[in-house]
């Protein structure tokens, strides 16, 4: 199976849903900061090692 | 001499299938995953900071129950402004200095990488400046606090950016790098484009919003 970095970015949008969500229920922004940056954390670390891995198409 | 250059074909020709194999280099892999965790460190930072200042009863805090003068901060936020640009600028610059070195232009590369560190060190030099005349200390209610403590570890990794540009400066002039080797000079670039986007975020936070 062939993993497209830009998919695997998508990883992060979870977090950033689930920030929205938790925003919505506790009004913690904290929470909500530490949340958005998980997701931009994980999306540019899945990007990344994606990116970097051999490409699969050479296979 | 012809022995040696037949010798060394198929070699030449594995790193060739290896290289074009090879996703992305080591040396921007390793930013990128350093500035995934910078994201998190800054990310408590912040967190710490909206933590407090929402649920603070008022923001400045009270000191002896009145409005103390230098949390105004608002309406002393020119140099802020100022130091903003001259970040915004040098990232400019920085990625001005990227497009010179992938084309091969070691001059114009070596003009934008000295006039990013310069826009550095000025920025350094403007927030020393900033806290001499601030006011107010870390120990200074949480304002005092959180205020220090983002601006001073934001502080240390534009210290750290200019080191970083220093070297790249360095070996630049040293003719260490071309339109095909520069991995330095990416990774350096991410990493200061990384900083400004952090004090944007902190310029709006403690002086916007």
């Amino acid at each position: 199976m062939i993993l497209k970095a830009r998919y695997a970015a998508l990883a992060g949008v979870v977090f950033l849903v689930l920030a929205v969500v938790y925003g919505l229920l506790s009004h913690d922004v904290g929470g909500v900061t530490m949340l958005g940056a998980l997701g931009i954390a994980i999306s540019l670390a899945a990007l990344v090692l994606a990116a970097g891995s051999p490409r699969g198409d050479e296979q | 001499m012809a022995l040696s250059t037949s010798a060394l074909a198929p070699h030449a020709a594995t790193d060739a299938h290896a290289h074009a194999r090879r996703g992305i280099s080591n040396p921007i892999l390793g930013m990128i995953l350093f500035i995934a965790s910078e994201v998190m460190f800054f990310a408590g930072l912040f967190a710490a900071y909206f933590n407090v200042r929402f649920t603070a009863a008022h923001w400045p805090p009270l000191v002896n129950e009145a409005p103390f003068e230098p949390f105004q901060i608002r309406n002393e936020m020119v140099l802020a402004a100022i130091l903003t640009a001259v970040l915004v600028l040098s990232s400019v610059t920085m990625q001005m200095a990227v497009w010179a070195i992938r084309r091969g232009d070691r001059t114009a590369f070596l003009r934008n990488t000295g006039v990013t560190l310069v826009l550095g060190l000025a920025f350094l030099t403007g927030q020393v400046y900033d806290y001499l005349h601030l006011g107010f200390g870390i120990t200074d209610t949480a304002f005092g606090s959180t205020f220090y403590t983002l601006t001073g570890f934001h502080g240390a990794h534009v210290l750290g950016g200019t080191i970083m540009l220093s070297v790249v400066l360095y070996r630049g002039l040293a003719g260490q790098f071309s339109a095909r080797h520069h991995d330095a000079v990416e990774a350096t670039s991410l990493y200061w484009h990384f900083v400004d986007v952090v004090w944007i975020v902190l310029f709006s936070s403690l002086y916007l919003l």
